[in-house]
């Protein structure tokens, strides 16, 4: 069985491709890529990869584009890279090539010839697996779900070109940057979070603070980025924000809302301070202190001012 | 969709409880029915049509929409169980035979599945034009809107007609209907369909989801809440300790 994969971003397109192979062991792994290096792709585990020439990148455009690689590949999934790119047509080539959708998933396969999937359910307070009575599968992955395969430069592989068919009737009007200075906390190592424990703007200084002597990114709460709009939305750690899986997650002044959680899940040890010792936060926690914020988090920085320039 | 907020999990099997949960309209599909009622202002003889799929309440469940400011609104309840496939086809159908329509807002996403699958499909059954998670509407002609999605940056992009158009809650903040509002919801009209009517058999939406497990997620966290005056000095000797810092 084989299985189609695409990320518009790269390293996320060579972890698609990991779990494309833990899902069809034995299939070809096919790979759609826009831009990106075919060479590599093939070293990292895919077995085809297809260079995909697009006339504009319209969600209808890269659905019919990827269904006819598919097609092409004789593949029974395609598997999509969670980014805004491919979320933006994912669901849409799901209803196209006829297949079972799950977007966001934490494991995919096919068992007994039936697609599977596991994901979250009920704003994330479950994980759910479903089977589908279908014969195709169409899935979004988010990053680190799965780790890329160890680059192996002696691996052989096919490279096609393909180019896609007519243009979308939607026009691209204007491109228009991102308010707030760019952050990614999928990437970060270290994520301190801010939440209503902050009275004011000015106070998160506090929790810039910390990120700052941690080497560490700033985040936040839903209320912060969508209500009060202290910070952008690429700080929003949360089910309709950011997923977060750093090393180490602070969260300051957050009471822990499930759509919270979810999002920093996934991170190896949660801290939490938060003065409500009853904050639902706690229970997702390694280590906790009931404390004010801001009590908490200048003593805190100061002693890591003095560990690091020790 | 469920009220998540009110869901409480058995400690003993990780297990939803879902009985006697209520439902409520989700959060983004009122930010759909705010948007639309905003564009009609600007656009003189539009109007606005509801759709609501599945479940015997639905009456109950366009109100809130009516009360918004939607004109009329069409409801096909379904007692069996339905997928997002399911769902969708029905939606396409019920929007073809009460055409044609312009646009078709929906909320990004449901809040409890987060998936916005139904939207997408119902997109490539009707071959509209699609476009995900729209954060603004620029304008509005004759025949096409230019709309702000969300992508790595933002793109402004001009979308002919028929188009279906998803949006969450960076659109607008959805007005609370006054009680005038409300009971005037009361008095609009609302058509019933079913199935047959729309051109579907009951295999044509057969779910194709099956749910094999649900429980929540384990919780493997130490737990170790640190008191005393020298807390923090303790926190940062245990994340050393780890090797976390």
């Amino acid at each position: 069985m084989n299985i189609l994969v695409f990320s518009d971003h790269f390293d996320l397109a060579l972890e698609t491709i990991a779990g494309a192979r833990r899902a069809a062991p034995s299939g070809r792994v096919h790979v759609a890529l826009m831009d990106g290096d075919a060479a590599k792709a093939i070293a990292h585990g895919a077995d085809v990869a297809h260079k995909l020439a697009v006339p504009d990148k319209h969600p209808g455009t890269l659905a019919k584009a990827l269904l006819a690689v598919a097609q092409a590949a004789d593949a029974k999934a395609i598997v999509i890279g969670s980014t805004k790119r491919g979320k933006s047509f994912a669901g849409l080539l799901a209803g196209m090539f006829d297949a079972a959708y799950a977007a966001d998933v934490s494991a995919f396969g096919f068992e007994g010839g039936k697609p599977t999937a596991t994901r979250m359910l009920l704003s994330g307070n479950t994980n759910g697996t479903f089977v589908y009575d279908s014969e195709r599968l169409v899935v979004t992955v988010g990053a680190k779900v799965f780790e890329p395969l160890k680059a192996d430069a002696s691996r052989t592989g096919e490279t096609r070109e393909h180019k896609a068919g007519e243009a979308s009737k939607v026009q691209l009007v204007a491109v228009h940057p991102k308010k707030g200075a760019a952050v990614n906390l999928g990437q970060a190592k270290i994520v301190v979070g801010a939440g209503r424990g902050f009275k004011k703007q000015e106070d998160l200084k506090l929790a810039t603070e910390l990120a700052k002597t941690l080497g560490g990114a700033l985040g936040c709460s839903r209320p912060l980025a969508a209500d009060l709009k202290w910070l952008g939305e690429e700080h929003w750690i949360g089910l309709s924000g950011n997923e977060i899986k750093p090393r180490l997650y602070i969260a300051c002044g957050i009471s822990g809302q499930i759509q919270h959680v979810t999002g920093c899940r996934g991170s190896k040890t949660i801290v939490a301070i938060n003065s409500d010792e009853d904050a639902p936060i706690f229970e997702h926690a390694d280590y906790g202190i009931v404390g004010d914020v801001y009590d908490v988090l200048p003593k805190l920085t100061d002693l890591l001012k003095a560990k690091v320039t020790r | 969709m469920p009220d998540v907020a009110q869901l409480r999990i058995d400690p003993a099997t990780r297990e939803p409880k879902l009985e006697g949960i209520p439902t409520k309209v989700n959060d983004f599909d009122k930010n759909a029915v705010e948007e639309a009622v905003r564009l009609r202002t600007k656009v003189p003889g539009s109007t606005i049509t509801v759709f609501s799929v599945k479940g015997r309440k639905l009456k109950e469940t366009v109100k809130e929409p009516l009360a918004m400011g939607a004109d009329k609104a069409v409801i096909v309840p379904h007692d069996g169980e339905l997928d997002a496939g399911g769902i969708a086809r029905i939606l396409a159908k019920a929007v073809q035979k009460h055409g044609p329509f312009d646009l078709v807002f929906a909320g990004e996403v449901s809040l409890d599945v987060n998936a916005g699958e139904v939207p997408a499909r119902a997109a490539a059954s009707l071959g509209y034009e699609y476009v995900w998670n729209a954060k603004e509407i620029k304008a509005v002609g004759a025949n096409d809107i230019t709309v702000v999605r969300d992508a790595d940056e933002d793109e402004e992009v001009k979308v002919p007609f028929p188009a279906l158009i998803t949006m969450n809650d960076e659109m607008n903040n959805p007005r609370l209907p006054a009680l005038m509002q409300i009971l005037a919801a009361g008095k609009k009209p609302i058509a019933e369909e079913n199935l047959a009517g729309l051109g579907l058999s009951a295999d044509d939406v057969r779910p194709i989801a099956k749910l094999t497990a649900n429980k929540a997620p384990k919780s493997e966290r130490k737990h170790m809440v640190l008191s005393g005056s020298d807390r923090e000095e303790r926190l940062v000797q245990a994340l050393r300790q780890e090797g976390i810092l």
